[in-house]
């Protein structure tokens, strides 16, 4: 889906609707366990309550043995989208984030896009303090990021000594990388900022970690060959008062439907990681439905009876930090989308 | 959407064999539009015509596009265009 410039992106399918729940209700069928314990059914519904149904929601599935644990994070790609997030009692500077992002002429509307990411391990009562992931526009200046972008996010200048860790894990990038998304992870102790990085390949991930954190390189070292042959690789970490041991790796295919989706997979469940059941699930989960195939859950009240709810398979990623095994989440987008109103189209992924 | 068709499809979603006869005859208005009608709903060939659209399906490049995550994934770094 091509993304154009400023803050609002829209591909040639939109997606419409007025509350995620819906959306979530029609895809529950394919997130029964064991990529989802009932009870973590029950919090993405009540949280998707209060998220709008014309956002791409994604799932963060936890993998391997005691899984079942989901949480979620929606996407905010329209001015709209941002305003009407705003109205919902999330912390103070992050409504006037989503609002200044939402302005055409503001110092924030080259984002192409803001993820609010929900952790769901207890019973959702109202709206979860979310973190937030803002994707940074192609080049951007690192005075911008830590004089402006950061700020923002945290309501407040950070300390002189983790803005200089930033410029300095910032200005360590190689050339193959970029700086895709800096998080202000603030449902998280002490509110650490995450970079994650694009672009390196799991051993230029490891000799850029080796100038920055090189008290995290045998953590990466211990899964970087999980994601050998892998498109497009992540690199993550955490800055707070120092940069966190707690390293992240992730990686994906460009296309919906093949064989390395399968073996990488397979690849974690022979670590451990996942379960044969879980990765049978996971490759079962990219389809579709539209009324016809999901009438009974469909939300015809606010969506009429046109359009998909389209279930995506995003990435997987592994974390990894000392002293503790290392865990796989793979990310399940479901969207509502509407615009391909061509009956001539057959294919075989009706659900 | 009607009124009237909304109404109608309320009372279908829960019945599958229902929902399939009618969807056989959606090819058919008039033949649509009597079915319904026998079932107390006084649907229009508009209505008909909004059925049918929904009526549709995914390729796998569309899926595609609809992506996942982050559909703006970048591309890799573009190479020097060579220029002076």
């Amino acid at each position: 889906m091509a993304a154009t410039s400023g803050s609002t992106h829209r591909g040639s399918l939109e997606r419409v609707g007025s509350a995620l729940v819906g959306w979530l209700q029609v895809a529950s069928k394919y997130l029964a366990t064991p990529l989802c314990s009932p009870a973590a059914l029950d919090r993405l519904l009540a949280l998707g309550v209060h998220l709008p149904g014309d956002c791409q929601g994604v799932l963060e599935v936890h993998l391997g043995e005691g899984g079942g644990a989901v949480d979620l994070s929606v996407r905010i790609e329209k001015p709209g989208q941002a305003r009407r997030m705003a109205e919902q009692p999330l912390p103070r500077q992050l409504r006037d984030f989503l609002i200044r992002w939402s302005e055409a002429e503001g110092p924030f509307s080259a984002i192409p896009c803001v993820w609010l990411e929900f952790d769901l391990d207890r019973p959702v009562a109202g709206l979860p303090i979310p973190s937030v992931c803002t994707r940074l526009p192609r080049g951007s200046d690192q005075d911008w990021i830590v004089e402006s972008l950061l700020p923002a996010l945290y309501g407040e200048r950070l300390s002189a000594a983790r803005t200089g860790l930033v410029r300095r894990c910032h200005g360590e990038i190689p050339e193959e990388g970029i700086l895709l998304y800096v998080f202000g992870l603030l449902s998280r102790p002490e509110n650490p900022v995450r970079m994650e990085i694009y672009g390196l390949d799991p051993a230029g991930a490891l000799a850029y970690l080796n100038r920055v954190a090189p008290q995290s390189v045998p953590s990466l070292a211990e899964i970087a060959p999980l994601f050998e042959g892998i498109e497009r690789p992540h690199l993550s970490f955490d800055i707070g008062r120092e940069i966190l041991p707690r390293v992240g790796l992730e990686g994906s295919f460009a296309r919906q439907r093949e064989p390395r989706w399968t073996e990488l997979l397979a690849r974690l469940v022979t670590h451990g990681l996942c379960t044969p059941e879980e990765k049978d699930a996971i490759l079962a989960w990219p389809g579709y439905d539209t009324f016809w195939t999901a009438a009974a859950d469909w939300p015809l009240e606010q969506a009429g009876m046109r359009g998909f709810c389209v279930r995506n398979l995003s990435h997987v990623k592994v974390v990894a930090q000392p002293g503790r095994a290392p865990e796989a989440k793979v990310y399940l987008p479901v969207s509502y989308v509407t615009g391909a109103n061509s009956p001539a189209r057959r294919s075989v992924l009706s659900t | 959407m009607s009124e009237e068709l909304k109404s109608f499809l309320q009372g279908l979603r829960t019945k599958p064999e229902l929902l399939e006869e009618l969807r056989s005859l959606l090819g058919d208005v008039d033949a649509a539009i009597r079915w319904a009608c026998e079932r107390g709903c006084h649907l229009t060939p508009e209505d008909i015509a909004e059925i049918r659209g929904s009526d549709e399906e995914l390729s796998e490049d569309e899926l595609d596009k609809v992506a996942g995550g982050d559909t703006a994934w970048p591309p890799p770094p573009a190479p020097p265009t060579g220029d002076p």
